[in-house]
């Protein structure tokens, strides 16, 4: 269970890249030990936001607030979890790891590596290269490498997309019995219906761009036991979907004619 | 209609080369052989060309005489001293101009400007400033180095996926973390493929600098050599220098293999 309790409030933020508005009027809370979701059609801005909630991206507009505490042994409070991974491929599997480490002394780091290794269940595959790990295998890297830290939030940036149906499925079980496990306020990016009703406590449904709050679906149930299959489950995807189709069709129209 | 029966043929061939070392080798056995046989039968002039033989037999009484140490000796201390220098001062100028935003432009005008410029051409104003002696052909060859290499580096860093140094930025890692743990290494396959370019440059001009102006080194022996038509000292020194560019790619080699071993 992770010792820190942050609220992150999203308050009046827009951001553009030049002409193109991406963001417009996002008014936020994304309570502690909750999963908020962030669905959309494509070019909508939801990891323009995640990067504006993450301190990466300077908004136009608008601030992100932070309300809380934060646990002592936390080292990072804000903590990505890449859709690409982004491991360094000249540092193995325990090297990318303490990478991130480097506030603590050799003993410590070389003791939490170990840890989150074993939670995440690479203590075989420590001195591998991501190289030669599948991809699955190295967003397990990125998910330990961002235990290690400790966070106080984790900012997730559509973490399964870039693997296969099979591991995809996997790697969800892992996420939501970690995710509950720890209790750490998470702003998860995806676009992926069955991704957000497994994981979210909170799914925020971004208009076409610019991004507006469309709609916010609650689920008021444990992350864990929550079936794929479960009728009221699949009610809420398919109302997620009836609120994305005509914008997500839109935008694949435009980016077509782009 | 045509009609067609049999197996599919197979059409992915070729297009893949690979090393061969034993052709390599080969190859350079056989072209020394076929050499050797033509000066034995008369078809090439050992007055103008020397038999490898000749030549085998000069390398090894220089070697026997310590002439061959005494300037392979001054070369080898001239190409470290001047190949470092312009390496290490390359490199930390290629960072500079590949993450500063006040150096980049200022310091690709200037690199630009100057990277063209033939260095042996600057021979003579090195002697001018630095004098007859170690200084002005440590001065060509650090500087022959110093261009390339900051190209090289700047191109290296440029080339590190940004998405790792936000990776790094977003765990809080400090300006010097990222340097150090990101972007050298991730510069450093451009870097040292570059090692490969400066060494070969800094060989030249060694060369070209030992030959205005030195009593010691490969260089000069080759031009004393030319100058008394003893062309069997001549093309030892020039073997010399051959062998000289194979070890030091050798070395580059080895140390690609052990420093980018996780590629």
């Amino acid at each position: 269970m992770s010792g820190s309790r942050l609220r992150i409030s999203i308050e009046g933020v827009a951001h553009r890249y030049g002409a193109l508005q991406v963001l417009d009027g996002i008014d936020l809370v994304a309570e502690p030990g909750r999963v908020l979701v962030l669905v959309g059609p494509s070019g909508c801005g939801k990891s323009t936001l995640l990067g504006i909630v993450g301190g990466l991206i300077q908004p136009d507009a608008g601030r992100v607030m932070l309300d809380g505490h934060v646990a002592d042994d936390c080292l990072n409070v804000m903590t990505p979890v890449f859709q690409d991974f982004a491991l360094l491929p000249w540092r193995s599997v325990a090297g990318n790891v303490g990478l991130v480490l480097g506030r603590l002394s050799r003993a410590e780091r070389a003791k939490r590596v170990r840890e989150v290794l074993a939670l995440t269940g690479l203590e075989a595959f420590a001195d591998a290269w991501p190289k030669e790990l599948s991809g699955g295998m190295r967003q397990r890297v990125g998910i330990a490498r961002a235990l290690a830290v400790r966070p106080a939030c984790l900012l997730m940036d559509e973490p399964l997309s870039a693997l296969d149906a099979q591991t995809r499925a996997l790697l969800l079980d892992e996420f939501a019995e970690l995710i509950e496990r720890l209790g750490t306020t998470t702003v998860y990016v995806t676009h992926n219906l069955n991704e957000a009703v497994r994981l979210g406590h909170q799914i925020v449904v971004l208009s076409r761009r610019p991004g507006r709050i469309k709609e916010i679906v609650t689920i008021d149930r444990p992350i864990i036991g929550r079936d794929e299959a479960d009728p009221a489950l699949l009610k809420i995807q398919a109302q997620l979907w009836a609120l994305i189709r005509d914008d997500a069709a839109a935008a694949a129209r435009e980016r077509v004619h782009a | 209609m045509p009609e067609i029966s049999g197996p599919v043929p197979f059409r992915a061939r070729g297009f893949a080369p690979r090393s061969i070392p034993a052709a390599a080798a080969g190859t350079l056995i056989g072209l020394v052989l076929l050499w050797q046989f033509g000066a034995s039968e008369g078809v090439i002039s050992t007055q103008f060309l020397p038999a490898p033989i000749s030549i085998g037999t000069a390398l090894m009484q220089l070697a026997r005489s310590g002439e061959l140490w005494k300037h392979l000796g001054a070369s080898l201390s001239r190409l470290a001293i001047g190949w470092s220098l312009g390496t290490v001062f390359g490199i930390a100028a290629g960072f500079l101009v590949g993450i500063a935003v006040w150096a980049r432009s200022p310091g690709m005008a200037v690199v630009s400007a100057l990277f063209p410029i033939p260095k042996i051409a600057l021979v003579p104003l090195f002697i001018i400033w630095f004098g007859i002696g170690e200084g002005s052909k440590i001065a060509t060859l650090g500087f022959g180095v110093f261009f390339p290499t900051v190209l090289n580096t700047a191109a290296g860093v440029d080339a590190v996926p940004r998405g790792l140094v936000r990776m790094g930025q977003a765990f809080g890692l400090s300006r010097a973390a990222i340097i150090w743990r990101i972007l050298l290494p991730g510069a450093a396959p451009a870097i040292i493929s570059g090692f490969r370019v400066t060494s070969s440059i800094a060989i030249i001009l060694l060369v070209a600098a030992e030959m205005i102006g030195a009593e010691r080194g490969i260089g000069a022996f080759v031009l004393q050599a030319g100058n008394l038509y003893d062309t069997d000292n001549l093309l030892a020194g020039i073997v010399v220098l051959s062998l000289l560019g194979l070890t030091v790619a050798w070395l580059l080699g080895m140390v690609e293999r052990v420093l980018l071993r996780w590629r």
